[in-house]
């Protein structure tokens, strides 16, 4: 079915960081996260949907129980589909907030 | 409404711009006959009517002739007067003024009048009917000797004055007075006899009219009255062309009298009104039918609460412009006098660089920098111009060609701060031989950022000494505030502006800071190695202008970097990835911080 996109504010940006990072608070170790960072910033750089958001969420899947993820997955279900732009906006808050996992604000 | 004269004249502007560009072309005046400055002038203005009365009209006198005259008013001449003035006791303003007009200024005239007498009557024929007879035959006797030296000796004659010689001119009295007897005796005794002939009769007719001159005018209070057009004093002024005064038909009595009335402001007197009125500004309107509402209905009588001595500072208006080559007449106009009057007296010294608007525009910014650190004064920076014209045309005696160039309340705001201002008085190393002072970019509202950029660029191939810190990011953080685009200016209550304009101030000091820690943070915690690595790449995505790549370089430099990355991830995500406008500001302050320095 069609979806329209949606205008993004600074607010969901700063949900979906922030929601990303309480999601990965308990998702896998530092050194986990950081291959896993790795991969969202190559993604990012080419603008690749797809692969982005499959290694993204084949990581939520693991603990698609816990509340934080849930938050996360019902956000970024809300915004999709995404323009390029918004896109790159969107990866890189999820990718800010996922460094910034295990360690206090 | 009621206007009141003003207690004393101690020089203040009145906020009113032309007439406060005359009352500097007044102390410009005072200043270029007499050598006093502006703190002179105020000092004598406690006795204001030597001032008015008598240092004014005889340096605009001065001042008149020199312009005109082949020779200066002699600085002899203007040190008795000085000393005759002071050392004199007057009973009233009046008696100053005509002690002034009949001794001194008829003396400062003579040659000028002379010079213009030879001219018209002897070579360019114009006799008036009611010349003197002795005078008159005199005139014709050197009009006859020409003639026969043109018939007999035209060649020779060409010869010495190189050119196909029809008759004499003006402009070879000099060489008519001074060729040696010698010269002319290796052309033929005869020709020296009848050229010594013609020149002495010149002589004569000279010492005659000087003779004329100091008998009916110097001194004496009375001219005979055939003769007062003949003595009219004859300064001619584009700029005040109607006026009584400058009117080729008008007599020296009442040259003297317009003088005194301009001076006196007898503003009771239709009559002294109706003479003063737009013939000595064009911003006034005649009093006649055809009005004149060039730029403004004002008449003069609206103006006599402005000042005291108003008309004298009318008359100065076109004093207070220089002319720049190539630019035209130029005045730089504050609302302060001192600021106004040291900013154009740097200008007029600097005159013979000054060839172009940027060089204009840089020494006068340079001077007012200069005197606002030294005087410390708080004056509003706000109203400011450089008001140019190119001339002023001699039918309607219009400007042409007007230009006003304001500084905006922002940049007033921002330079009237000491902090930032000391910053950014900077001349910073934007390419091999260039440097570019960082002020004059602001003042222009041109961004700072490109010059940044420049300076990093070298800095990051060590192709330049500088190391500061601080005027990059003082730029920087001026530039995310001045062209920022988050808050609309049109249309806000003008009421706010000035609490706005504060309100900058305060931003930028706050952005600076922000930047400051962004850059303490990478500079302390990314190993310089990894610095030096990756800060050609960032320059290069930072120049294509692409945000999404720069974040991706940052972050995975950042992944290996986690206590940096604690401390620039809000930066990074609400001053780059959230900031449509301004991002790339914020990552070249980012970028101050890879290169190290203070």
């Amino acid at each position: 079915m069609y979806k329209k996109m949606k205008l993004l504010s600074e607010r969901d940006y700063w949900q979906i960081k922030r929601y990303s990072r309480s999601a990965f608070e308990s998702i896998g170790s530092e050194n986990y996260r950081q291959r896993l960072v790795y991969k969202l910033l190559n993604t990012a750089r080419v603008n690749n949907q797809s692969d982005f958001f499959s290694f993204l969420l084949r990581t939520l899947n693991s603990r698609k129980g816990d509340e934080n993820v849930r938050k996360l997955c019902r956000k970024l279900e809300w915004v999709y589909p995404l323009s390029p732009e918004n896109f790159e906006k969107v990866a890189y808050s999820i990718i800010i907030g996922i460094m910034a996992a295990g360690e206090g604000e | 409404m009621n206007y009141e004269f003003r207690s004393t004249s101690s020089l203040e502007f009145t906020g009113n711009w032309f007439v406060d560009s005359g009352i500097l072309g007044f102390t410009r005046i005072i200043e270029d006959i007499y050598g006093f400055d502006i703190s002179d002038i105020r000092e004598i203005s406690a006795r204001e009517d030597i001032l008015y009365y008598g240092l004014f009209p005889f340096a605009y006198l001065c001042s008149e002739i020199n312009r005109k005259s082949k020779s200066r008013v002699s600085s002899e001449l203007i040190k008795e007067f000085i000393k005759a003035l002071f050392d004199s006791e007057f009973d009233s303003a009046d008696e100053i003024f005509e002690f002034t007009w009949n001794s001194y200024i008829t003396r400062a005239a003579m040659d000028l009048w002379i010079e213009n007498k030879t001219e018209s009557i002897i070579f360019k024929n114009k006799v008036p009917d009611n010349l003197p007879e002795d005078l008159k035959n005199l005139a014709l006797s050197v009009k006859e000797l020409e003639k026969d030296l043109i018939a007999n000796d035209s060649e020779e004659l060409g010869r010495i004055f190189k050119r196909r010689f029809n008759g004499f001119k003006y402009d070879d009295i000099d060489i008519i007075l001074s060729i040696p007897n010698e010269d002319l005796k290796e052309i033929s005794e005869e020709f020296l006899e009848s050229f010594r002939d013609y020149s002495e009769q010149l002589l004569r007719f000279r010492e005659l009219l000087k003779g004329m001159w100091l008998r009916d005018v110097v001194g004496t209070s009375s001219i005979p009255e055939d003769l007062d057009s003949f003595y009219r004093i004859p300064i001619d002024n584009k700029f005040y062309k109607n006026f009584v005064f400058f009117q080729q038909s008008t007599t020296h009595q009442k040259q003297k009298q317009g003088l005194f009335d301009i001076i006196s402001f007898r503003v009771d007197d239709l009559d002294v009104l109706r003479r003063v009125d737009k013939t000595i500004n064009k911003f006034l309107t005649s009093y006649k039918k055809a009005k004149n509402t060039y730029y403004t209905p004002l008449t003069s009588k609206h103006l006599k609460g402005f000042s005291k001595y108003l008309f004298v500072y009318l008359i100065s208006f076109d004093r207070a412009f220089e002319f720049f080559n190539r630019l035209g007449y130029v005045l730089f106009y504050s609302n302060d006098i001192e600021i106004t009057y040291r900013v154009n007296k740097k200008l007029r010294l600097r005159k013979s660089k000054i060839e172009e608007n940027s060089v204009l525009m840089r020494v006068t910014w340079q001077e007012i920098i200069d005197s606002l650190i030294e005087l410390k004064s708080s004056w509003a920076l706000e109203n400011m111009y450089i008001i140019k014209y190119r001339d002023v045309n001699s039918q309607t005696q219009r400007f042409v060609d007007v230009e006003y160039i304001g500084i905006s309340k922002i940049h007033a705001s921002i330079l009237l701060d000491d902090v930032i201002r000391d910053a950014i008085n900077y001349n910073l190393h934007v390419s091999q031989s260039e440097y570019r002072w960082l002020l004059e970019n602001l003042i222009q509202n041109r961004p700072l950022k490109p010059l940044i950029m420049r300076h990093i660029m070298l800095r990051a191939n060590r192709k330049t000494g500088q190391m500061g810190i601080k005027p990059l990011l003082y730029s920087l953080a001026i530039d995310s505030e001045i062209f920022s685009r988050k808050e609309p200016e049109v249309f806000n209550d003008p009421l706010q502006i000035s609490a706005r304009m504060d309100e900058i101030v305060l931003r930028i000091k706050e952005t600076y800071r922000e930047m400051n820690t962004a850059r303490r943070n990478i500079q302390e915690l990314i190993p310089p190695g990894t610095r030096e690595n990756n800060i050609n790449q960032l320059i290069s995505i930072l120049r294509r202008n692409n945000r999404y790549l720069f974040v991706n370089n940052l972050l995975k430099i950042l992944i290996q970097e986690n206590a940096a990355f604690h401390s620039l991830k809000n930066y990074l995500f609400n001053r780059i990835l959230q900031n449509d406008d301004t991002w790339d500001i914020y990552a070249a302050a980012l970028l101050t911080g890879f290169l190290g320095g203070r």
